[in-house]
């Protein structure tokens, strides 16, 4: 059509917009480089606070609830966030990784998509699962005296169950519509 | 220690490519981030990553296609962290069987052409979005070939599809109102 651009007047266009070009002395980067190390070393020790806050009030529990149930519940709960700040931390320092070389694009578009993939996937037996075993034993350390084995334990799942039965289909979902992006991916980089 | 690599000939380097690419790689962003402060942000990061990367450059492509490879890496891993990937991105494919000219789409001056531009940019999937940047910037199909990794025959099927998007959607008249 007569009043349609021209592919050269679109690129004309593009390419003469005006621009806020970011100039960042050597200075400036050093400065950058260093903020980021700074800012590894704060999240490790953010961590490390987590972790010793958590066990800090989970020793409290043991302390104060001393019986062996109570006991093995706490104790399994603090391993639970200790084991999750872990892998917070090493999920922290590789998502603050910068690009450090290059490869072509599209492979490391694949790569990346893979990474959030094989997380979102992992999400509920990571961050999920390990807090199940310590709270349920706690829960029913105080339920069972009163209310028996039988009905403990169907409370207890009543209390720990809804969280899974809502975020499993959410993350696997997640994790699907990721899977569709690295397949379309794969097509277009077996087309050569 | 992320200083320790990055010596004199990092420095020299980065200073080489912000002279020539610097306007591109602030367009680059502005393919990939719309909020202004993000954008900026974005475009440090692209920067600092290039700076680092210096220290691993050996020549073995041209220092174009490098420098490309990077920023559009960087910018790709921040559209997956920002989860734009669940908002609804779309293939060309899908933007080309789209309603051809869109009423809303029609553009009145040339600033509001390029923000239509950029709207359609921001709505593609990462590597489309390579795809069309690349081709906006005039490269050909082998250096976008060569930047993203999918082959010539790709690219310059792209490219058409691209063509006849940017054909549909965007009128000369609009360049009349600057």
């Amino acid at each position: 059509m007569a009043d349609e651009l021209r592919p050269d007047e679109t690129q004309d266009l593009w390419r003469n917009q005006p621009v806020d070009a970011v100039r960042m002395s050597a200075d400036d980067l050093r400065r950058k480089a260093q903020r980021f190390e700074a800012k590894i070393r704060r999240g490790f020790r953010g961590t490390v606070v987590l972790m010793i806050s958590a066990a800090a009030g989970w020793a409290w529990l043991l302390y104060f609830f001393p019986s062996p149930v109570h006991r093995v519940g706490a104790s399994l709960t603090l391993a639970a966030y200790l084991y999750c700040a872990w892998q917070l931390h090493k999920r922290g320092v590789a998502d603050k990784a910068p690009t450090d070389s290059a490869s072509a694009t599209c492979a490391a578009y694949r790569q990346e998509l893979v990474r959030h993939r094989e997380f979102t996937s992992s999400l509920w037996w990571k961050f999920m699962l390990p807090f199940v075993p310590g709270p349920a034993m706690f829960v029913m350390a105080f339920l069972v005296p009163e209310q028996g084995v039988v009905k403990a334990m169907v409370l207890t799942t009543a209390l720990i169950l809804p969280p899974f039965v809502l975020a499993i289909p959410l993350f696997r979902k997640g994790a699907q519509k990721l899977q569709g992006e690295i397949d379309a991916l794969d097509t277009l980089m077996k087309q050569s | 220690m992320a200083e320790s690599g990055c010596n004199a000939r990092s420095d020299e380097l980065y200073e080489e490519v912000v002279a020539i690419h610097g306007s591109a790689l602030d367009r680059l962003a502005r393919a990939y981030e719309n909020d202004p402060d993000k954008r900026r942000d974005l475009l440090q990061e692209i920067h600092f990553a290039l700076w680092r990367s210096f220290e691993h450059f050996a020549q073995r492509c041209s220092l174009r296609t490098w420098v490309y490879q990077v920023a559009h890496n960087t910018a790709a891993s921040h559209v997956v962290r920002q989860r734009r990937i669940h908002a609804g991105l779309v293939s060309l494919e899908e933007i080309d069987s789209l309603p051809g000219r869109d009423e809303n789409e029609l553009s009145v001056d040339r600033r509001a052409v390029l923000e239509q531009l950029q709207r359609l940019i921001q709505r593609l999937k990462p590597v489309d979005r390579q795809v069309i940047f690349s081709y906006l910037e005039g490269m050909d199909a082998g250096s976008i070939a060569e930047i993203t990794g999918i082959s010539s025959a790709n690219v310059a099927m792209k490219i058409h599809r691209i063509k006849n998007i940017l054909a549909r959607r965007f009128q000369r008249g609009g360049l009349h109102g600057r």
